[in-house]
């Protein structure tokens, strides 16, 4: 498995590329923006674009996905039933997906906002805007904001394995990091 | 729009072969550092391999112990360098790009004009180290304590040093942009020189710029 972490400035985002050692088909997490950078980087790998997936729709997150869609016309995979203008599968906790041959686990913690997704692939939380670095994702109020807290420690903080986890913004963490450091769940 | 790529490759997530243990195995090995019979051999397997290769990708020395060695010129990716404890050991010219060296002990390191981007510190006990005219960008030193530790010349970006512990650490000439230093508990700490104006303190908190 290779996992290239792309930063982009714009909304300091992080995008995850993820796809076989011998390169085929390949998923994208957030993919906030996409430029020749990222194009090279997928043919000088042989990736092939097939899925993408979105923690939540958020413009930041998404941004690049017309432009994959233009090019390689990969299937998508959110909460939401559309991304734009194109048709996305909709995901829940209980389907087992998958993808450019990783097993995938889809969490849903709403609160950030109300299509929040948490993916695990193998030892790894792709958290999106859920949780980061020592903080949890912007809340527009105190119900939203408990809604999160609750669906953090019942769903992610439940789980026994010390997981890395790549946030949808700034720098990686882990589980146990997050269970013992993180001042808005404490 | 810039984009940069941090690194690629994935940790080995293969655990030790010992029934029950749950510790990550360590590369090249079926067990855990802790269940290795022969630890002896296997620090020198380790020492040759550092000093023979320039990059290393999915290294995982969980738990080991390094002690009064200098590492230079040296590329690490997506290397598991968790609960690691170095005692004196100097990095020079090296670059660490998503390295997880969570819960790890440092006493009288030094990290020279090294590179560290998107890699993860947090918890670790930063014990008489001096970080020197390196580039820290994303990454993560929440929960670290840390006493005499010195941080010089050095750019800090989209880092985080939340819930920390420090004790008589001085950030000197710094450019520290981005980080977080919320809920930190700070005695003795120096700003001198540092541009710290776009860091995130607490409302309440008094910046030591002295």
């Amino acid at each position: 498995m290779k996992l290239f972490t792309l930063y982009n400035l714009e909304g300091n985002v992080n995008t995850y590329l993820i796809g076989l050692e011998s390169g085929g088909d390949a998923l994208i997490i957030d993919p906030g923006h996409i430029d020749l950078f990222l194009l090279n980087l997928l043919e000088d790998n042989n990736y092939f674009i097939k899925s993408i997936l979105i923690t939540h729709d958020h413009e930041h997150h998404t941004k690049g996905v017309k432009t994959l869609m233009r090019i390689y016309e990969p299937l998508i995979y959110s909460k939401r039933a559309m991304i734009y203008d194109y048709p996305s599968t909709t995901i829940n906790t209980n389907s087992v997906l998958n993808l450019c041959g990783f097993d995938i686990t889809v969490i849903e913690a709403p609160g950030h906002s109300d299509d929040s997704l948490v993916f695990r692939i193998r030892n790894a939380l792709f958290t999106g805007d859920v949780l980061s670095a020592g903080k949890i994702g912007y809340t527009p109020n105190l119900v939203t904001k408990k809604l999160l807290q609750d669906n953090i420690g019942k769903k992610i903080f439940s789980i026994k394995e010390d997981l890395v986890i790549f946030p949808g913004h700034g720098p990686p963490t882990t589980l146990r990091a997050e269970k013992e450091f993180n001042s808005s769940i404490l | 729009m810039i984009v940069f790529v941090y690194n690629y490759g994935m940790f080995n997530s293969e655990i030790c072969a010992i029934s029950r243990c749950n510790v990550i195995k360590m590369s090249g090995y079926k067990t855990c550092y802790k269940h290795i019979a022969n630890k002896k051999a296997f620090e020198i397997n380790i020492l040759n391999y550092l000093k023979e290769n320039e990059r290393f990708l999915d290294l995982n020395m969980t738990g080991f112990p390094l002690n009064n060695i200098t590492i230079e010129n040296k590329r690490f990716y997506s290397c598991k360098f968790s609960e690691l404890i170095l005692t004196n050991v100097k990095f020079i010219n090296c670059h660490f790009m998503q390295c997880f060296f969570d819960y790890s002990q440092f006493e009288e390191c030094k990290f020279i004009n090294t590179n560290i981007k998107f890699t993860c510190f947090a918890g670790s006990v930063f014990n008489n180290c001096d970080i020197e005219s390196s580039d820290i960008l994303h990454t993560n030193f929440n929960g670290i304590k840390s006493n005499n530790l010195k941080i010089n010349e050095s750019d800090l970006y989209f880092s985080g040093f939340v819930n920390s512990t420090m004790d008589n650490t001085s950030f000197y000439d710094c450019n520290i942009k981005k980080v977080n230093f919320s809920q930190s508990k700070r005695k003795n700490v120096s700003f001198k020189k540092s541009n710290y104006r776009e860091a995130f303190f607490d409302r309440w908190d008094k910046v030591e710029d002295i």
